[in-house]
């Protein structure tokens, strides 16, 4: 399982990061940065409902 | 006239009613059955310019009416097709006002991306939590003024005063301009209000308003660059957009966007949140059983049910579809938020206030897309801190009366609604 970002669509509210802190983080600077672009299988759900947060739909699961 | 006018012109109007002042002075139960009707049989419809008494427009002929949950979520995300820059209220506002008022959020790409952006740091998940003793502070502290006295006005002592410190604390506006700029900030939405006016011309005393609001920001935008602080207003003095600093008038615009945005939507969410707790004894004591167990999933259906911004306005960018309807490029497209929260097919029994409700994919904090908005998890901090404190300190607390409800098309607005409570003992 790969996370794919769209930094263009991004808006940097951090949804994401609300769900998955360890795994998505918006820096001081606004710009949203994939800590770990390539989590565990057993973390499926919880990215699918990080990927699912994002209004803009920066965020994809690949594999 | 141009191809688009004449479409419009011979476009017939929906039968029901979304214009008049008497829709917008009802009640949101009244509005609910006109809504209803939309969603089953006309869920995109045109109609007639909406009544206002601000200026007449000879140029409005009128907007689309989107009533359904699916099809506001899809508005929102097609910017491309639905635009900002002209504007998302009703009324076709004169520019001034428009670049004075609204900021980013009346903003398209590519320049709305960049300059949200700036703005962003400042409502991350980790600037929240860096700031959440400060928003629980905040709650303290308006808990503590009233608690003693029994009987409130709850708008005026609680609902008005969460978000203007917690806002005010982050952009960096000190005590001696808080009450006079939350005051200010009103007009801009509430300029329809007769309770609010109190007979000023509303064109009027809304330029007075922006006046008074931008020479406070003014002042401070100087003070800033002078002596640079840890607050919103110095990261937007310090910022720079494609090698640009903003200018004055820009970060002005921003600064009375955050007034309004910030100030006018969580304190009707609050109004609304406790006239529902005590509407709904059954819930709150569910709510009371486990606080800090349940308050997230509370605070998501008193946001639905409040929907405190009511509309919002798009333009067509060019002619497109919207569920069937033929939308003409220049054409207003307004997305009616309550309407969509209480759409039967997304919500089981909508009318029900159901604070264990999940999930609630309402829409209130808008349906997604570049302009969702940026203050959600503040807000949704500021409510569970205002109602954590009042629950537990102020246990009997109840609206007493019916609250007094504003006028207007934009925000779902209380302005007056009084609360009585058994006065908490001083600790001795």
């Amino acid at each position: 399982m790969r996370i794919v970002l769209d930094s263009t669509k991004c808006s940097s509210l951090g949804m994401c990061e609300s769900v998955a802190p360890d795994v998505f983080e918006v820096g001081d600077d606004g710009a949203l940065t994939v800590l770990d672009s390539t989590p565990p299988e057993h973390r499926r759900a919880e990215m699918e409902q990080a990927v699912a947060a994002c209004p803009t739909g920066a965020l994809s699961i690949e594999g | 006239m141009s191809r688009s006018a004449e479409e419009r012109a011979a476009r017939p109007y929906d039968p029901a009613d979304l214009s008049s002042l008497a829709f917008w002075s009802g009640t949101a139960a009244d509005r609910e059955r006109v809504f209803a009707e939309l969603r089953r049989d006309r869920p995109v419809s045109w109609h007639r310019p909406v009544e206002n008494g601000l200026f007449e427009d000879p140029n409005d002929q009128g907007f689309w009416a989107v009533a359904r949950h699916a099809d506001l979520v899809e508005v929102t995300r097609r910017h491309d097709d639905f635009l900002s820059g002209q504007g998302i209220v009703f009324e076709s506002m004169p520019q001034e006002l428009l670049d004075a008022g609204q900021g980013f959020i009346a903003m398209d790409p590519p320049r709305h991306t960049k300059v949200r952006r700036l703005l962003s740091s400042a409502f991350t998940p980790k600037q929240m939590a860096r700031i959440s003793d400060r928003i629980e502070a905040n709650a303290r502290r308006i808990v503590d003024d009233i608690a003693h006295k029994g009987e409130v006005d709850f708008v005026a002592e609680v609902s008005a005063l969460v978000p203007m410190h917690n806002i005010c604390d982050m952009v960096g506006i000190p005590e001696q301009h808080r009450r006079t700029i939350a005051h200010e900030a009103q007009f801009a939405g509430g300029w329809r209000d007769e309770d609010l006016m109190q007979g000023a011309e509303p064109l009027t005393r809304l330029v007075q308003s922006t006046h008074t609001v931008r020479g406070i920001a003014q002042e401070l935008i100087t003070e800033r660059r002078a002596e640079p602080q840890d607050d919103l207003l110095t990261a937007l003095v310090q910022a720079e957009v494609d090698g640009e600093r903003l200018t004055d008038d820009e970060i002005v615009s921003f600064f009375g966007l955050l007034m309004i945005a910030g100030n006018d939507t969580t304190r009707q969410s609050t109004s609304h949140g406790m006239k529902a707790l005590t509407d709904y004894p059954d819930q709150r004591a569910w709510l009371v059983e486990d606080l800090d167990g349940r308050m997230g999933c509370a605070v998501e259906e008193i946001v639905r049910w409040a929907s405190p911004i009511m509309t919002f306005r798009r333009t067509a960018a060019r002619d497109t579809e919207l569920n069937g309807a033929r939308i003409t490029e220049g054409d207003k497209v307004v997305m009616f938020y309550a309407s969509a929260n209480w759409d039967e097919t997304v919500f089981e029994h909508p009318e029900r206030l159901d604070l264990s409700r999940s999930p609630n994919p309402h829409v209130s904090f808008g349906g997604g897309g570049i302009h969702h908005c940026l203050g959600n998890q503040l807000a949704r901090r500021q409510l569970a801190a205002i109602f954590r404190e009042l629950l537990t300190r102020l246990p009997d607390i109840e609206v007493v009366g019916e609250p007094v409800l504003s006028n207007g098309n934009f925000f779902h607005g209380v302005n007056r609604m009084q609360v009585r409570f058994t006065p908490e003992r001083r600790a001795a």
